[in-house]
């Protein structure tokens, strides 16, 4: 029975999936206009007569299993966009297990890829391993994770920025009405508490007797467990509950839909004229991350520090705030309002409002109390 | 009398055993070539490029072998306890359960690390028995249905090890988003066999087990009891074999085989415990698969294991360098099962004929 299903399911999958793979390498293959010539040689550059920097190079992206995940269909995006530009040939990888991370990026760097970039911390292992390993091989790159190791570039976000931000809105949003704020994570892992730390705080500065409630999918792509959790929340009281679930967020906004409440999606503008409860979306912008990364590679600016990016570089930010959005805006939000929400964000853009370092989970906590 | 019937007709004997997997190989690899076609590719180019890169390179055939190391130590442990009759379908569970274990002893052992690596490998086979052992006693007392138990308590297994790498055990160094323990100690790991990839003696373990296997199937009365078991209870209970005995020491070897299957893994390859990695990678059901296709056969399960585990380097590489969905690979794998399924009902028709001839006590189908 469990083979059976199992069978449907992977077929179902393959079928969707088939249609994604030849969508992408449709993608792909204008941009071999001039790869494509070149790959075949090698490294003979004498044939094809292309001068673009990156003719007969190959920058692979290792990742989770991509469907809807926006974090990781925009950097897919900025790769493919980045390679009609310097002409160099892209490879996507999904990763179906943990094990594969691993033999994916080895492979990678045993096929002569000039740049393996890892996308998510899940990559993280295997690139510190195959840096070690094989450390002339590529050039390593992990973003949004960080490993001790010179030999990965390694891109951080400073995402407690938008965050702080989001609270702001939610604050905003909900004008007092209730004080119980509510959040569907992904995990409750020590790093996305820069996530809950930047959203709290900022809600706190506006309400100061705001009450949160976070409850976590433990999964990037649950969209029925994290519309439960959200309807959990609203019998709770919330009436802003702020989704960062990834893929999952599609179930809060659904919930939103059927109760009422308010949201915020994240990572790319979520907003929808269909739904007028997505009030805004925390900016993460893993496209132009990709961009300017690879941007940097070709410009000869590339090295193998560490960066980590946040409202000052445009790599983060708010719809309505940093970032401009075609949907109308939610009318709980006044122009006062965006207006002050925007000062703050130009502060912390010019550095005057420091979030860089900030409590830690349990000392935040215990200031509460 | 048996044995003359083997040496007379040993080659029809051989074809007729390997006869349906190699149709049902076929006839998957035929389903993936449809796939392929689905997606636009030419399926001819994309085999000759999947299996150049799963077994006719020796650095992807070395890739093949390591991913293959926990899939036959998983199929062993299938085979050791389907083929008298239990059907354990909790292989993930003691593996998962064993290889927590064995890594959280591996760290916490004081001592000499070679000794207390090997401690740790010893607490984790005991871990993975003890597990195994629980479907066994709730079929025992309370007549459970094995299948059900055994299956439920891989959830319970993975949820419970997934909390201990969250919270308590998580390796914190980094940026601590990955839910991991920290690595084991570096005289505790296995030795790499191949300086260009990760191939480590892991595999030679997997080897050993699978001749243990064989030594206990064809060797040892237990082995002898145990397929008795398997093949007609009631004659078994009544040529007086202990079958409570039996079923325990059956599903302890399989969840303590299963445990060596995950810990390999991480003393040779990964050197932590990390969540999901034995049970998002399917090893124990790649390696039930490989059970079923070899019909419990060890070293046919060997063999089957290294195959599907090629499938799945090699559907790795078309994914990069041709943009063919990953998932044709399983396609194949599922297609090849589901069609030597097909033998299984063969082998039932045939033999229901020869059970009313010979109308013995143990005709209870």
């Amino acid at each position: 029975m469990k083979k059976i299903l199992a069978l449907v399911l992977a077929l179902t999958l393959a079928m969707s999936l088939a249609a994604c793979g030849g969508g992408n390498s449709g993608g792909s293959q204008p941009s071999g206009g001039d790869a494509q010539q070149s790959q075949p040689s090698g490294g003979d550059q004498s044939s094809g007569g292309s001068e673009l920097p990156g003719a007969g190079m190959k920058i692979g992206l290792v990742c989770d299993k991509i469907g809807v995940n926006p974090f990781l269909t925009e950097m897919v995006r900025g790769l493919n966009e980045t390679a009609e530009t310097y002409g160099f040939t892209p490879t996507v990888v999904e990763c179906a297990d943990t094990a594969a991370f691993e033999d994916n990026i080895r492979a990678l760097a045993a096929e002569g890829y000039d740049m393996i970039i890892g996308g998510g911390w899940a990559a993280g292992d295997g690139l510190d391993k195959i840096a070690k390993e094989l450390p002339d091989a590529s050039n390593y790159v992990l973003i949004d994770s960080e490993v001790d190791n010179d030999n990965v570039k390694c891109i951080s976000y400073r995402e407690q920025e938008g965050a702080y931000l989001i609270g702001l809105l939610a604050a905003y949003t909900v004008d007092g009405e209730s004080h119980m704020y509510g959040g569907v994570h992904c995990n409750e892992s020590s790093s996305s508490w820069k996530w809950r730390w930047g959203y709290q705080a900022g809600i706190l500065s506006v309400d100061p007797d705001a009450q949160f409630v976070f409850n976590y999918t433990n999964s990037y792509s649950d969209p029925a467990k994290a519309k439960e959790l959200a309807l959990q929340q609203f019998e709770q009281g919330c009436l802003f509950i702020n989704g960062a679930a990834a893929a999952g967020d599609s179930g809060v906004y659904e919930a939103a839909i059927e109760k009422g409440f308010y949201t915020s999606g994240q990572d790319i503008d979520e907003t929808n004229a269909d739904n007028p409860y997505i009030v805004s979306s925390q900016i993460k912008d893993t496209y132009y991350t990709m961009k300017n990364l690879i941007d940097e590679f070709y410009s000869g600016s590339y090295s193998k520090a560490d960066s980590t990016w946040g409202i000052a570089e445009g790599t983060i930010g708010a719809v309505y705030v940093t970032h401009e959005s075609p949907n109308p805006r939610s009318e709980r939000l006044t122009d006062e309002e965006i207006d002050k929400i925007r000062a703050v964000a130009e502060q912390i853009g010019s550095g005057e409002l420091d979030f860089t370092t900030f409590p830690t989970e349990e000392e935040f906590n215990a200031g509460k109390k | 009398m048996k044995q003359s019937h083997n040496a007379k007709e040993l080659g029809p004997r051989l074809w007729r055993s390997l006869r349906q997997p190699l149709i049902a190989v076929a006839f998957g690899l035929l389903v993936g070539a449809l796939v392929i076609l689905a997606c636009g590719q030419n399926p001819i180019a994309v085999y000759i490029e999947m299996f150049n890169k799963s077994f006719f390179t020796p650095y992807y055939l070395f890739s093949t072998l390591t991913r293959a190391t926990p899939i036959i130590i998983c199929a062993m442990a299938t085979g050791m306890a389907w083929r008298a009759g239990y059907i354990n379908i909790g292989v993930e569970g003691q593996m998962v359960t064993g290889t927590f274990v064995a890594t959280v002893c591996a760290l916490f052992i004081p001592g000499p690390p070679i000794l207390a690596g090997l401690l740790a490998w010893i607490a984790g086979m005991i871990a993975g028995a003890l597990y195994a052992l629980l479907p066994a006693v709730l079929t025992w007392k309370f007549q459970v249905s094995m299948v059900i138990t055994s299956l439920m308590l891989n959830y319970v297994a993975n949820y419970i090890t997934s909390y201990f790498v969250t919270y308590p055990l998580k390796d914190t160094a980094g940026d601590g988003l990955a839910l991991q323990t920290p690595e084991i100690h570096e005289l505790m790991r296995l030795p790499r066999l191949s300086t260009t990839s990760t191939f480590n003696a892991g595999f030679l373990i997997a080897v050993a087990v699978m001749i243990f296997m064989v030594f206990i199937t064809t060797r040892t009365v237990f082995g002898y009891e145990s397929k008795m078991g398997g093949f007609n209870p009631s004659f078994a209970r009544y040529g007086g074999t202990k079958q409570v005995k039996v079923m325990i020491i059956t599903m302890a070897l399989s969840g303590a085989i299963a445990s060596i299957a995950g810990t390999a893994e991480v003393f040779g390859l990964k050197y932590r415990y990390a969540d999901g990695m034995l049970s998002s990678t399917s090893y124990a059901w790649t390696g039930l698969m490989a059970a079923l296709i070899a019909d419990l056969n060890p070293v046919g399960m060997f063999f089957v294991s290294i195959f599907l585990s090629g499938l799945q380097i090699g559907g790795s590489a078309i994914q990069r360098s041709l943009g063919i969905p990953l998932e044709i690979a399983t396609i194949i794998q599922c297609c090849i099962t589901l069609f030597v399924s097909v033998k299984l009902i063969f082998k039932v028709r045939q033999k229901k004929p020869v059970r009313d001839d010979v109308k013995e006590g143990g005709a209870q189908a």
